[in-house]
């Protein structure tokens, strides 16, 4: 791998609220390769939609959102550009779908419009090209009969068919890089199936590079090369997916894999629960965040925020503990 | 298990042919009141455009023999349904012909201020911070004012005309607009669409334009057809005070300020142009409820 397409440094975004400054995202790093699928998993809270959206900064006009560090897209730091020049990664560099197909549709605006009005924002084509490139994306979701379904509202469509319609706006441009935020949360099981198979599909297809945000393990393990687990603002643990899964090292990790039901587990035999909330947003503990709830707490956890520890080529676990709960192969 | 099908079924049936009988009358209903309230405003507007279709006779043309003629008599120019004035003009005539100056005055206001309302409201619901905060306080402030004495002064500073009414009354306006439009857009703001909508790179106008007013028009037609009727209101009260307009142009206000020293000797005078007026505004308000509730239901 050259030089990463995406590299992001020392990110924090910060929320100055009546209560107090929200941590959001607390000094994460991580590198995103051209074409390649980098999963994030965590509860809610954990920062990881935060994340993204920090990328792109859709934060509103007048929202206190302080994002520092740095964002570096093909060398360029992404937080020095202002309005206009951002306007020109969104969408065209960078696209994003959202976890609610349902809402995140212009009620009343055709869906064929909706996809043509992304081309058309970004490349100085014809409106009848845009139409027929807009009809041919949704071709190439899977909407059947684009052409007649083109000036129909998003109301008569399913959710599934709602998100095929949300990806098509989003690799509308054939961006770089597709941000996924939880997009099959909302969906059925098979719908759910579908998309990610779609949304691997057009991956390798566009040679686009994926993030992709969940808080399912499996969808992350199905769809990406590799994983960052986060808690708290923070990733605690990295991992290419099939390590992770053989040998995940945080205790966090290893919490979440434990939730993960499977078909060989024995009738009545339970999930382990994580104990105890995530922590305080407003009030994070000066150690490990997870220590209050870790099974394996010392007392150094609690005093100092333990550093990513180098387990292997692409292996980092933020543990005191690390080295001693390496496995042995 | 045969039995239990076959049950299942009828009933399935019956509560469908109940259910689309249901519909039908409420289709019924909703269209007559449709027509019960869309002829009016038909016929106003028909009035509006081509008066002389309506007209009995001239309403400037003057008979001093036919003077203060009362309702349903005739004189040597003809019939007079609603009478005649101190002049000898024909009421009813007056009446149709001052149907333009009034409809014209009271659209046009509510397009002007409710542009200036809109325009306000989105950007300050939209953008928020300060600006929203100057925004919202300029428009309290204005509704904190007795807006309608400020219109009198500013009419008997200025001098009574039909432009400078058409700058004074959009005035009044504009406030109620912006506050219905800047509550709605702060909802809309956080919905995921728009967010979606800023993700494909989306302009802040091209947002407000392409995703947000539509959302919005529908509140706004209905808040403006409600308005079109407070605005006569006003428009009859300034030119009652004769600070509004001026004959020889006629309006219905103008009409019922004409009758009023001969409330005693000719009533019709100023009762029938104020019922008129009355049942218009009321029609105007009830036309703008069932749209809210027509576009509700289809929204």
């Amino acid at each position: 791998m050259s030089s990463p397409l995406l590299e992001v440094r020392d990110l924090r975004t910060e929320f100055r609220t009546r209560d107090g400054v929200v941590r959001a995202v607390n000094s994460i790093s991580f590198d995103l390769g051209a074409g390649e699928a980098l999963g994030f998993v965590g509860e809610s809270g954990s920062g990881k939609s935060v994340t993204a959206l920090s990328i792109l900064q859709l934060f509103g006009p007048f929202t206190d959102a302080q994002i520092g560090g740095q964002v570096l897209y093909d060398g360029r730091d992404l937080l020095k550009l202002r309005g206009n020049q951002m306007r020109k990664i969104r969408g065209r560099e960078i696209g994003m779908i959202f976890q609610d197909p349902l809402t995140s549709l212009n009620p009343l605006m055709p869906v064929g419009q909706q996809v043509a009005e992304c081309i058309r924002l970004h490349e100085s084509v014809s409106r009848d090209m845009a139409t027929r490139r807009a009809t041919e994306l949704l071709e190439l979701v899977g909407i059947p009969d684009p052409k007649n379904r083109f000036n129909d509202l998003p109301h008569s469509f399913s959710g599934g068919m709602r998100q095929r319609i949300m990806i098509a706006i989003a690799v509308a441009c054939k961006p770089r890089i597709l941000i996924a935020d939880e997009p099959t949360t909302a969906l059925d099981v098979t719908v759910q199936a579908q998309i990610l198979l779609l949304l691997n599909d057009l991956q390798r297809e566009l040679g686009m590079a994926l993030i992709m945000i969940s808080h399912d393990f499996g969808v992350v393990a199905a769809t990406c090369d590799r994983v960052n687990v986060m808690y708290g603002g923070r990733i605690v643990e990295h991992a290419y997916t099939e390590e992770l899964f053989r040998s995940a090292n945080h205790p966090y990790t290893e919490g979440l894999l434990k939730l993960v039901p499977s078909l060989e587990q024995r009738r009545g035999e339970q999930l382990v629960p994580i104990s105890g909330q995530p922590p305080d947003v407003f009030n994070m503990p000066p150690g490990c965040s997870f220590a209050p709830r870790c099974p394996h707490v010392v007392d150094l956890c609690n005093e100092k925020q333990p550093e990513l520890t180098v387990l292997g080529p692409a292996h980092g676990s933020a543990c005191w503990m690390a080295e001693q709960r390496r496995l042995p192969r | 298990m045969q039995a239990d099908v076959v049950t299942l079924g009828t009933l399935g049936a019956q509560a469908e042919s109940t259910k689309s009988v249901d519909m039908a009358t409420r289709f019924h209903l909703r269209t007559w009141l449709w027509l019960l309230l869309l002829s009016p405003v038909v016929l106003l507007l028909f009035c509006a455009v081509l008066p002389e279709l309506f007209q009995l006779h001239d309403p400037q043309h003057q008979n001093l023999r036919a003077r203060l003629l009362p309702p349903w008599s005739t004189s040597s120019d003809g019939f007079h349904p609603f009478g005649t004035d101190s002049l000898g003009r024909d009421l009813y005539s007056q009446m149709v012909e001052g149907t333009r100056l009034t409809l014209t005055i009271a659209v046009v206001a509510t397009a002007i201020g409710g542009t200036l309302g809109v325009l306000v409201g989105l950007i300050s619901g939209y953008f928020g911070g300060w600006l929203d905060r100057f925004l919202s306080r300029l428009s309290e402030a204005q509704t904190a004012m007795p807006m309608f004495l400020v219109a009198i002064l500013l009419l008997s500073l200025l001098g009574p005309s039909v432009t400078i009414l058409l700058i004074v009354l959009p005035t009044l306006l504009w406030p109620i607009f912006a506050r219905v439009v800047r509550a709605e857009s702060m909802r809309l703001k956080e919905s995921l669409f728009i967010e979606a909508a800023i993700a494909v790179g989306c302009s802040p106008m091209r947002l407000l334009r392409s995703h947000m007013l539509p959302n919005i028009a529908p509140r706004i037609l209905v808040l403006a057809v409600i308005e079109v009727g407070h605005v006569m209101l006003a428009e009859a009260g300034l030119s009652f005070l004769g600070v509004g307009v001026q004959p020889p142009d006629v309006t219905w206000g103008l009409l019922i300020a004409g009758g009023r020293p001969l409330l005693a000797v000719a009533w019709w005078l100023t009762i029938l142009p104020g019922v008129l007026l009355a049942m218009t505004v009321l029609i105007f308000n009830l036309f703008g409820r069932q749209f809210e509730r027509f576009s509700g239901a289809a929204g």
